[in-house]
């Protein structure tokens, strides 16, 4: 055996090498460079949400006065159907307008489950509509009507019917029910921008 | 003769299995050094990784600490963008109301208005028909020649006189608003 080795060992070398090449290649090099590329695609993941979670932390250790913020927008658009907001808002238009709320009605809808009828025509946003009859001149329903425009929670009038004295207005309160569970899964949490904080200033100023 | 001849073919034979031993060993440690390059290559990606993991980590807890200021964020940005939303999308019809109403001076009464999306009637009243002449051929002209807020036509659809004066019914008709 040995003699047969010493014979051929100018052969059985090359072999012996040429296998552990084909070896390293199929069990080391291709499952490498394979494991290499999936690892740079995660630590680049792994990188943009580092950075996006430091901007993130970043932006909660900044922001203050949030509870302000957070209450405007809630009052600007309800969580829930809120009879004693639209009220409110109502009293305050027909005193700021010199009318008087006569009556009003409205159809508040499902308070519980799935709101899978649920009207809406501002890009999705439901609404509760109202019928409030108002007493008063024709300029101060026209002021009245401004008046609801420019006032919290957001509401939209579709039609004014007046005769004599009284007017009837068709208006629709906005409200948008939230998920918070979900919308607390993100990762990104952007800063309110100078946009968002103009608006927040305008909200503000209707908050009356 | 034959001796030069094997002599000469046991060289060749030789030095191409020298090439042979020189090129496989060659190969072999080519193989060896890529697959150790790619071994360590891997090992520090995989720190880089466990670091990378281990930051994550770190991060999420400093932000799950203040999970209560995240959420607000959160929901202060979302209600934001569905209010501008709202109050872009939403028509004020009570522009169009006041603008025809500010047409009438203190002689006239408004009886009656409807305003919608896309009309305002208005029925008007005035113990004076030279007012009536003024608003018709002066002032309404004049409001029409400038077309605001997308008026598109005005049409008088009644016109009458009683025991208190003159009662005309008016109907403006504006572009829908979208």
């Amino acid at each position: 055996m040995k003699d047969v080795f010493l014979k051929h060992k100018k052969i059985v070398y090359p072999v012996i090498f040429l296998t552990f090449s084909l070896l390293l290649v199929t069990l080391v090099i291709f499952p490498q460079i394979s494991s290499i590329s999936s690892s740079n695609q995660e630590i680049a993941n792994k990188t943009k949400n580092i950075q996006v979670l430091e901007e993130s932390l970043s932006t909660i250790s900044q922001e203050t006065n949030l509870e302000t913020a957070a209450d405007l927008t809630n009052k600007a658009l309800p969580t829930t159907k809120n009879v004693a907001v639209i009220f409110d808002a109502l009293l305050s238009a027909a005193g700021s307008s010199g009318t008087k709320i006569e009556e009003f009605s409205l159809k508040v809808g499902g308070v519980y489950g799935r709101a899978e009828n649920t009207k809406a025509n501002v890009v999705g946003t439901p609404f509760i509509s109202v019928l409030v009859r108002v007493s008063g001149d024709a300029s101060e329903f026209v002021k009245f009507a401004s008046e609801m425009h420019q006032r919290l929670p957001l509401a939209e009038i579709t039609k004014i019917d007046s005769a004599n004295d009284v007017a009837s207005f068709q208006i629709n309160f906005f409200y948008r029910p939230q998920d918070l569970s979900a919308l607390t899964k993100k990762d990104a949490v952007p800063p309110v921008d100078d946009r968002n904080k103009e608006l927040l200033q305008k909200l503000s100023e209707w908050d009356r | 003769m034959k001796d030069e001849i094997n002599l000469s073919l046991a060289g060749k034979v030789k030095k191409e299995r020298n090439a042979l031993f020189l090129f496989s060993a060659l190969v072999f440690i080519a193989c060896f050094i890529i697959s150790a390059i790619l071994l360590l290559y891997s090992l520090s990606q995989s720190a880089r990784l466990s670091d990378l993991q281990e930051s994550e980590t770190e991060l999420r807890g400093k932000i799950a600490a203040r999970a209560a200021t995240k959420a607000k964020l959160l929901s202060i940005n979302e209600r934001l963008a569905s209010i501008n939303k709202v109050i872009s999308a939403r028509k004020d019809i009570s522009e169009r109301a006041n603008a025809v109403i500010a047409l009438t001076n203190d002689d006239f009464t408004v009886n009656s208005f409807s305003v919608d999306n896309a009309s305002v009637n208005v029925s008007l009243a005035s113990a004076s028909l030279a007012s009536f002449d003024t608003l018709l051929e002066g002032v309404i002209p004049r409001f029409a020649k400038d077309k605001p807020m997308g008026l598109q036509n005005i049409n008088m659809t009644s016109f009458s006189d009683n025991e208190a004066g003159y009662v005309a019914t008016l109907n403006f008709q504006f572009k829908e608003k979208k």
